[in-house]
């Protein structure tokens, strides 16, 4: 198996006992989330450090709400930014969302209307924010369970939109997209047809569970066949982009997760052929 | 369309069930009602920020069971909505708000059990901090010294055996033959990535108390409230350098 490719898996700590040790893994890099170490001076941080080591590292965050319409809570940008020192990571992510107001954060990924008014309004958020940190946001499209109505632009097209205006990045994760097509009755191949692949700065993919009535993006089981076609897909279109497996319920052995790396090393190295 | 304000003002009061002023709005996923997509995100709600109580006061959860505890997060969540940016430290006033609940009366520690749950995942995030002193240097007035403490070293006092109980929270209570009835003082520190949890006796919870109120053990050994002899003070100092979490305020 070629050691050249970008494939990553995600960091948590029911793995930390078993990556502490410094085993062989099949992936190249890690992913943290970054607020469960932006709090924290303890064994958690300790971990990450020893790992920084060894791989590279990419922050995650889910709690920026840069679609939000309360202020930018800069206490929040201050403690990134300390975590950033620390671990140099080479992605800074959140997610294209909101999260809560100034008394209620509701700790989900929310949707919001693509309007002209959001537009204008994140991307003065985002450049804020990028100025502060002093490198570009990348923002993943996140997955919903429902729709907003009477928008001016579809996601693919106000991702694209805002990532022009603001200098911002996109992490393009497959699964949402596969999970967003069936919950919202589009197909997901003409989304790769809209987004721009020079603004993607970093792939995800992930497991789902079907509810029966729509698909939760749960991250609580191996990468659907589906959503592995897709990226397959993708892989025509752009093959040199950093690619994450994440994995957050039901977390497996680390072992399951390595070999979910494997299959995605593979399908990276077809792409080379 | 309403205003994005609008809109995320919208969405809250319906995901916390303060009316679904949002369905006009949206459109629904998969085979789901606007309802039903509304509730997907209500339930995911509650849920989290139960995960979140249940992952930090785990031994609350242990003593009451998980009907209660359920019914307990719920009444919090709703009454405490969460303004933090990570879960880790939520819950912070739990202890408050089951004070003025019956439950308290029930059992009676269940509100000191909380308090060290939440000291106890507060300093295990902490850094680490270890003092390495070499004594020697201070016997000669050792007893005029005056001392600081690591942010990490805490002293607890109960008229209940509560970590006991708070060792029970993975195992359960089946097996174990534990008098709660019966006080417990003991002191929680940080050494290495560990916490340490230490159980002493009132005497040196006494001693401990007044040397990090910045009393030196001259005034300790004068207070006639406290009765100890030389082997109080030799048990204390010797726990106390056990856990390299406390210097001399003077130099060396």
């Amino acid at each position: 198996m070629s050691k050249d490719h970008k494939i990553g898996a995600g960091l948590r700590h029911q793995h930390f006992p078993h990556l502490i040790e410094k085993p062989q893994t099949n992936a190249n890099w890690f992913e943290v989330i970054s607020e469960n170490f932006m709090n924290t001076e303890g064994y958690p941080l300790e971990v990450l450090l020893s790992m920084r080591e060894d791989y590279p590292i990419s922050l995650h965050g889910v709690s920026l709400n840069i679609a939000g319409t309360s202020e930018v809570d800069k206490n929040y940008l201050k403690k990134l930014k300390n975590l950033i020192d620390k671990v140099s990571p080479f992605n800074v992510s959140d997610h294209l969302c909101w999260t809560g107001l100034e008394k209620n954060n509701l700790h989900n990924l929310l949707p919001f209307p693509y309007s002209e008014e959001s537009l204008n309004h994140i991307v003065s958020r985002i450049q804020f924010v990028q100025d502060y940190l002093g490198r570009p946001l990348i923002l993943e499209n996140l997955s919903a369970y429902l729709g907003v109505r009477d928008c001016k632009y579809s996601e693919a097209e106000f991702i694209n939109e805002l990532a022009k205006r603001s200098g911002s990045k996109i992490l393009l994760d497959i699964n949402n997209i596969y999970v967003n097509a069936k919950n919202q009755n589009f197909d997901p191949y003409h989304y790769f047809e809209v987004i721009n692949p020079e603004y993607i700065s970093e792939i995800h993919l992930a497991g789902f569970t079907d509810m029966g009535e729509f698909l939760f993006d749960t991250h609580s089981c191996p990468v659907f066949p589906e959503v592995w076609k897709l990226y397959e897909y993708f892989l025509t279109i752009k093959n040199d982009i950093p690619t994450l497996i994440e994995w957050d319920e039901n977390i497996p052995e680390f072992d399951v997760l390595d070999s979910e790396v494997k299959k995605a090393v593979k399908l990276w190295e077809n792409s080379c052929d | 369309m309403i205003s994005l304000r609008e809109f995320q003002e919208r969405f809250i009061h319906s995901v916390q069930g303060r009316g679904n002023t949002i369905l006009d709005y949206i459109a629904p996923g998969g085979k789901l009602t606007r309802e039903d997509s509304i509730s997907v995100y209500s339930s995911d709600y509650y849920a989290r920020l139960q995960d979140a109580l249940g992952e930090n006061y785990e031994a609350v959860w242990a003593v009451v069971g998980d009907e209660e505890f359920y019914s307990l997060g719920q009444k919090y969540i709703r009454s405490h909505p969460s303004t933090l940016k990570d879960l880790t430290s939520y819950g912070n006033k739990f202890h408050d708000f089951l004070s003025k609940l019956e439950i308290s009366k029930d059992y009676p520690f269940l509100v000191e059990l909380a308090k060290f749950e939440t000291e106890f995942w507060s300093v295990f995030h902490s850094k680490r901090e270890s003092y390495i002193v070499n004594w020697q240097n201070y016997l000669e007035h050792f007893s005029g010294l005056s001392f600081n403490f690591s942010n990490n070293f805490k002293i607890f006092s109960w008229d209940y055996q509560v970590y006991g109980v708070f060792e029970c929270r993975s195992t359960g209570f089946g097996d174990i033959s534990l008098d709660i009835e019966k006080p417990q003082s003991v002191m929680l520190y940080k050494k290495g990535k560990n916490n340490i949890v230490q159980e002493i006796s009132q005497k040196s919870f006494s001693i401990i108390k007044c040397l990090m109120d910045g009393e030196c053990l001259e005034q300790i050994i004068e207070n006639t409230e406290i009765e100890i002899d030389e082997s109080d003070i030799q048990t204390t100092f010797s726990l106390l350098q056990q856990s390299e979490s406390f210097f001399p305020r003077e130099k060396e």
